[in-house]
């Protein structure tokens, strides 16, 4: 049972981390593929563009896990409600369309053009 | 921009910084009109460390040196300063939640921790300052600070193991437990054993920028911040789903499997770019008749296959870990699993 019910934003936060996940490491298979065959998925998807996507996921996921697991955490440790659930709910679902979005640009956009 | 892990264009950056100045604001509001205690107090640290050196991606001197420089502020503090500070505040949760050890006790080994993981991290920074224009002194410092670091990551193995053995309880939720101690072995073979491995001047003279920091880089990444990531997702989601404490026995079996999978099928990637990194290094930078770059990596193909056959074994462990979500849905929820 959770202790608090604001406790329950940090689900979303949760699948959206194991999401991510899944596809960092799609990511990093097909460049495990390109190591040893230097074509694959030329020119659809680069050596280097899927080295950005497969470490900046990385790196986002991570930071959806650590959020979740602040807003699963921290009610129980301060013996209180989250302050806001609102405003978490909010920024997931931003945080979600600029991971997205960013990761499409990587993807669809030349590099160059986009930073 | 165009530099590794931070190559988000500013507007995604600007993103970030708004979400996570949300983020610890709504946090940092709860714990402190809240209990204190020495769980969200480091937690909360570690987060707002973690916004403050994102900061620093912002700034992109011309000057190469300058540009490595403080690139590492974000890079090697994160992971070897505030996130470990972030690490230990989640194990120590996780720990006091299922061994039932006193509060008291666990609070004294994450103090421990972080002030090790800081004397330690901070100066260590200098174990990217080798040979790439930056004042000598920092040889020595990277050197000596670089091989203090794999205490507290070694401290963290002493921890869970220690706080287990000394449960008081049988948690039913078993596999969060074995999220929380393979957590605590593989922070401490990835970034401890690992990481010395290539910290100390001499020896990153030829192992800089090879399959060894690739190799590194991995076990480091999965052991320490994937593993606790995935440890309080076991603890909490069954909470979260109104299971009660713990997944059903036969989801736990599932999600116990998709453990050893991911983690042996890591330990598999770790050895197969070690091997890479050996050969590539000794062929490359060492030998006689030293062989150029494309002609080093088609000589040690072997490993990359071996590497790729892992990873194939990794994504089968994490497709069985979502399906554990799926395992035994309806029933009772285990009490006694053992
Ligand atoms: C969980 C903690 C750690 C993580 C996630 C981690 C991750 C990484 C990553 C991704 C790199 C490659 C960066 C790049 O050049 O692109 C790296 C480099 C390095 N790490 Fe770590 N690391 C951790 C802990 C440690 C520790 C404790 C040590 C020392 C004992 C260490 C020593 C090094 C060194 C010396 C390099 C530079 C390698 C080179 O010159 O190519 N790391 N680390
Ligand atoms: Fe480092």
């Amino acid at each position: 049972m959770m202790k608090y019910t604001s406790q329950a934003v940090a689900k979303p936060y949760f699948i959206a981390a194991i999401g991510l996940f899944i596809a960092q490491v799609v990511f990093g298979l097909i460049m495990g593929l390109q190591y040893v065959m230097g074509d694959f998925l030329f020119p659809e998807i680069p050596f280097n563009v899927a080295r950005m996507v497969h470490t900046n996921l990385l790196i986002i996921w991570l930071l959806f896990g650590f959020m979740g697991a602040s807003y699963f955490m921290v009610p129980e440790e301060s013996e209180r409600e989250l302050w806001s659930p609102k405003l978490a709910i909010v920024l997931f679902w931003i945080f979600l369309a600029a991971s997205v979005l960013t990761i499409l640009g990587y993807l669809l956009v030349p590099y160059a053009s986009l930073a | 921009m165009g530099r590794e892990f931070l190559e988000q264009p500013t507007i995604t950056k600007v993103g970030i910084v708004i979400v996570v100045l949300g983020f610890i604001f709504n946090i940092g509001m709860t714990v402190l009109s809240g209990r204190k205690t020495v769980v969200s107090v480091v937690l909360l640290t570690g987060l707002v460390g973690l916004a403050v050196f994102f900061l620093f991606s912002f700034y992109n001197p011309d000057n190469l040196v300058l540009d490595k420089y403080f690139w590492w502020w974000v890079v090697h503090l994160w992971v070897e300063g505030v996130w470990e500070l972030i690490l230990g505040a989640i194990l120590a949760f996780v720990l006091i939640k299922v061994t039932g050890v006193d509060r008291e006790v666990i609070e004294k080994w994450l103090y421990l921790i972080i002030a090790m993981a800081l004397i330690t991290g901070v100066i260590g920074t200098g174990h990217h300052y080798f040979y790439i224009g930056t004042p000598e002194y920092w040889m020595w410092l990277g050197s000596i600070f670089g091989a203090l670091e794999p205490i507290p990551f070694f401290m963290m193995t002493l921890f869970a193991f220690n706080m287990v053995s000394r449960r008081r309880r049988e948690h039913p939720n078993q596999a969060a437990v074995l999220w929380a101690l393979g957590t605590a072995v593989m922070a401490f073979l990835g970034a401890g054993v690992w990481g010395f491995m290539h910290t100390l001047a001499p020896v990153n003279y030829y192992t800089h920028g090879s399959q060894i920091t690739a190799a590194h880089g991995h076990m480091a990444f999965y052991g320490a911040y994937v593993m606790i990531v995935l440890t309080i997702i076991s603890y909490a989601m069954p909470i979260l789903r109104g299971q009660g404490n713990a997944a059903s026995a036969g989801a736990q079996r599932v999600e116990k499997w998709a453990f050893w999978l991911m983690t042996v099928s890591m330990v598999v990637i770790t050895l197969a770019l070690t091997g890479a990194g050996v050969l590539q290094i000794w062929l490359q930078r060492m030998a006689e008749e030293p062989m150029s770059f494309m002609a080093t990596q088609d000589s040690i193909t072997f490993f990359y296959w071996l590497r790729e056959a892992a990873g194939l074994g990794f994504l089968i462990g994490l497709v069985l870990y979502v399906y554990s979500f799926f395992v035994g849905k309806a029933t009772t929820p285990a009490r006694s699993a053992a």
